[in-house]
């Protein structure tokens, strides 16, 4: 059986998420016989990032990640896609029983991920994001041509319209306008609410056909984590 | 709480006053609290006593809308009666029960804006489904205020 999973944006939640996925990865049982993730992100390692990334040396972000958690988990086929996510681009990178895991800071990118995993007969997308001490993860499940829990865009407003913009749209000054201060324990989080999901996805088979959680709130503040079902029904087809 | 204050009666209230009332609407002080935070404690406390009969903070992780909320144990110290007339309120990670069959999604907005901290743009959802704002809510109903992913931007929402 083969894993097929992709990592979009490497920044401080996916660089957290990648290596929790590998050493997962690397000690499941020899029914996953090939298992590969793509992690994609055209941005760079700077000394910026250090705060919240772990990083042997500055360059691509996506190429960083891989070649380093190749090393460790050799049975995990880890490639890199040093390109942002773009529409010109996005069929290249997920395809059909993908587990999608978008790690990005923009709701133009979570569109487009939405979006194409729309068109496929079966994927899976896990949709992380955080303010400062707060942040959610999505699922989106796609079985058998049908929806089986929400889109993205179904639930959120400002998924579905975005008032930003993608990386690749924006010159480097932008994107560093964009940026705004991050707590390190807030990416962490994010990564392991996804790599829960992830764990159910791969153990349990109930959860994999339709899963039961479609959205997880936490707050680490008020100290919940608060999860949601997200279930597809005939009144949200559009 | 027997007496509802408005915050001109706090404000001149000692604080060895405000603390007797804080512990008698079960608002948490220690003996740092400053007498501002007490007040607003206090009007934070009798405002969610009048939004609701009953208010009931849900453990974290114990959610509706199809998720097998409460435990045997729960469902049993439950009050039968007000139990079958809850409705569970969520935003984001906040969760509450509360007794308001017959009102409208609005008006739980309103009651509910600051102890759930919902924003004007969140989107109410009824067990699962789009809702507007004069849907009417029934007993064993989940509403979801559905909060804006996470960005990690500091736009204001």
């Amino acid at each position: 059986m083969k894993l097929d999973i992709v990592i979009v944006g490497a920044g401080g939640v996916g660089s957290a998420l990648a290596p929790m996925l590998g050493r997962y990865c690397q000690y499941l049982p020899p029914v996953f016989d090939e298992i590969v993730v793509t992690v994609a992100d055209g941005d760079n390692y700077e000394e910026g990032n250090a705060p919240r990334q772990l990083f042997g040396r500055f360059g691509n972000k996506a190429e960083v990640t891989t070649e380093a958690l190749l090393e460790e988990f050799p049975r995990v086929r880890f490639v890199p896609f040093p390109e942002y996510v773009t529409p010109d681009n996005v069929d290249m990178l997920i395809g059909e029983g993908a587990i999608v895991f978008s790690a990005v800071d923009n709701h133009t990118t979570r569109k487009l991920l939405d979006k194409h995993v729309g068109t496929l007969q079966d994927a899976t997308l896990v949709n992380g994001g955080n303010d400062y001490t707060d942040g959610n993860v999505q699922v989106y499940a796609r079985r058998g041509g049908r929806d089986t829990t929400l889109s993205l865009c179904q639930v959120h407003e400002e998924t579905a319209n975005p008032a930003d913009k993608s990386p690749h749209e924006m010159g480097c000054e932008e994107r560093a306008r964009a940026s705004a201060p991050q707590l390190f324990f807030a990416n962490q989080t994010v990564a392991t609410l996804m790599s829960w999901v992830f764990y159910l996805l791969t153990t349990d088979d109930t959860f994999a056909r339709r899963p039961s959680i479609g959205e997880f709130y936490f707050d680490m503040v008020a100290g919940r984590v608060n999860p949601i079902a997200r279930n597809a029904s005939a009144e949200e087809k559009e | 709480m027997n007496k509802r204050f408005t915050r001109s009666e706090l404000g001149a209230k000692t604080k060895l006053e405000l603390r007797h009332i804080a512990r008698d609407c079960g608002v948490e002080f220690d003996n740092g609290t400053q007498g501002s935070e007490l007040i607003e404690r206090i009007l934070q406390a009798q405002q969610q006593q009048q939004a609701t009969v009953e208010v009931k903070a849900q453990p974290a992780g114990m959610a509706r809308q199809g998720i097998d909320a409460l435990d045997d144990d729960e469902e049993e110290d439950d009050d039968d009666v007000q139990g079958e007339k809850k409705i569970t309120v969520q935003c984001g990670a906040a969760s509450l029960d509360v007794i308001a069959a017959g009102q409208t999604v609005a008006q739980l907005r309103e009651q509910l804006r600051e102890a759930l901290n919902i924003g004007q743009a969140f989107v109410p959802r009824v067990n699962g489904l789009t809702a507007n704002a004069n849907s009417v809510l029934s007993p064993g109903d989940s509403l979801e205020f559905v909060k804006p992913s996470g960005d990690k931007a500091a736009r204001s929402r």
